[in-house]
């Protein structure tokens, strides 16, 4: 169907329905000019005149753009996240060998009155600080395990009411897998350990 | 550079169209995808939208901004967090921000609808929204889903002047939009990229275990039956790498093309979101930036007032 035939049987339904040719915003690329006047405009409207943009404008928003990609291109290349938001888009990027290890960080914590440490959960609103984060720096952890006591310190604060660990462990479960299937019970690594100063 | 025309712009509107010729050429053409004319009234929609999801950012999906302020010691600030001397927060500069975003958003809106000082809340909006999201980008963890919100929070005020009436085709409001475009885009296709540079070949990551590794690390009850079945895992890990490989026609998809491609993105996230709680909602929102939002009803009715 024509554009004018789409847009007049539109109007006949009475409905704003949008015509294929609209539905990405925009007027045909190859052809961005004086068309444009006539296809941007709503239907029922006569053509409206393009506001256009200087050249100075339009240089800079170019030169904007293609630094952006750029940079963008450039953080997928060298495979960081320091650039962010342009940094790599990495988010379940590696492959993960269907014979290797799933390996999962996690916080246990030794109450007062306790005997048995047990799982401190990690959310922003309990520790500050999230699972996903510890694991971003677990070198730091494991190379100096007094940051520990930071997590101790915000729970102290964000949750005065609960009974207060003594003892943190930084820990990792390790599931071994075999053509992309877990096997057998997963294996626990300590990877720090700090007695919470009061 | 081909496509600049020379005379002064400012009148634009005024002239008779005839004035507005263009250079023609394959260069020009190019130029001029990236700035099509779209109706003010859709950026202003697009605005509105935009800013009106800001309050879910801070208080939901990356609330961790003021929980930060308790572990300062554990702040890794990104590139540009450094290069701008961002310090951790304290808790009450924390929820001060939070309060100053929260008042901007409500500013931002408001001035759409006025149809005055747009450009100045739409800086000031993205200069403190920056600030909070550095903070929550600065702790060791970083979120793939935010580049298109963040060029969008950028690009939005350099737009001028927008209101939910002016259906004036506008070539800057074009290249706003068409920034957002890109960047949705580019989160989808840069990460097949990364995914074929870290695998070092092209079916390195769809035939690994990555899904595995993601439902067995926090898969929900509606999907950790698929652990049984890797076979159909890497099944979708296929499905999933061309979606994002051939991401980049949504850009020059129209009518009910563009409609399905994006329903198909929007039900993979609905589907990584009861499957692994991963739900994209700032990447979701900027989908936005590629439909007619002119022509919803209630904007219609909105500007005929």
């Amino acid at each position: 169907m024509s554009r004018t035939a789409r847009e007049s049987a539109d109007r006949a339904r009475g409905r704003a329905t949008v015509g294929p040719e609209r539905a990405g915003g925009q007027p045909d690329g190859e052809s961005a000019g004086e068309q444009a006047v006539e296809q941007a405009g709503p239907s029922t409207a006569p053509a409206e005149p393009v506001d256009r943009l200087p050249r100075r404008g339009l240089i800079w928003r170019l030169v904007a753009t293609a630094a952006v990609l750029g940079v963008l291109a450039t953080a997928q290349v060298v495979d960081t996240d320091d650039f962010w938001p342009l940094g790599s888009l990495s988010q379940y990027g590696a492959p993960k060998d269907v014979n290797g290890t799933i390996r999962s960080v996690y916080v246990e914590a030794l109450f007062e009155g306790e005997t048995q440490p047990r799982t401190l959960g990690l959310s922003a609103g309990s520790t500050g600080i999230q699972r996903g984060e510890i694991e971003g720096q677990l070198g730091r952890f494991i190379d100096d395990p007094s940051l520990l006591q930071q997590i101790a310190d915000s729970y102290a604060e964000l949750r005065p009411d609960r009974p207060q660990p003594e003892v943190l462990y930084l820990r990792r479960s390790v599931t071994q897998l075999e053509n992309g299937r877990a096997v057998g019970e997963p294996t626990i690594e300590t990877l720090a350990e700090w007695q919470v100063q009061p | 550079m081909t496509g600049g025309t020379t005379a002064s712009h400012q009148s634009a509107a005024s002239r008779p169209p005839a004035e507005a010729s263009e250079p023609r050429g394959r260069a020009s053409a190019v130029v001029r995808w990236f700035v099509a004319p779209v109706p003010r009234a859709r950026l202003a929609v697009f605005r509105i939208l935009l800013y009106a999801f800001l309050p879910l950012e801070i208080l939901w999906i990356r609330a961790s901004v003021v929980a930060h302020s308790y572990v300062p010691e554990l702040y890794r600030p990104t590139w540009l967090a450094r290069a701008l001397h961002l310090p951790p927060l304290t808790p009450e500069v924390a929820i001060a921000l939070r309060w100053g975003i929260l008042a901007l958003v409500v500013l931002a809106i408001a001035a759409v609808l006025a149809g005055r000082w747009q450009r100045t809340t739409g800086w000031l909006l993205a200069g403190a929204f920056w600030v909070w999201m550095l903070n929550s980008m600065g702790f060791g963890y970083v979120s793939h889903d935010h580049l298109a919100i963040m060029v969008a929070i950028t690009v939005l005020p350099t737009a001028g002047r927008a209101t939910l009436g002016d259906t004036r085709p506008s070539e800057a409001a074009g290249w706003a939009l068409r920034s957002v475009q890109l960047a949705v885009v580019a989160t989808y296709v840069g990460s097949a990229v990364l995914k074929i540079l870290r695998a070092g070949s092209l079916w390195g990551w769809p035939t690994s275990a990555v899904f595995v590794w993601a439902i067995t690390r926090r898969g929900s009850a509606l999907i950790r039956w698929t652990l049984d079945y890797p076979w159909l895992l890497v099944i979708g890990q296929w499905g999933l790498f061309l979606l994002e490989l051939a991401s980049p026609v949504v850009l020059w998809l129209r009518g009910r093309w563009l409609y399905l491609m994006i329903g198909v993105f929007l039900f993979f996230h609905l589907m990584t979101y009861l499957s692994l709680g991963i739900h994209f909602l700032p990447t979701v929102v900027c989908w936005a930036a590629f439909l007619p939002l002119e022509r919803l009803p209630f904007v219609r009715r909105f500007a005929r007032r």
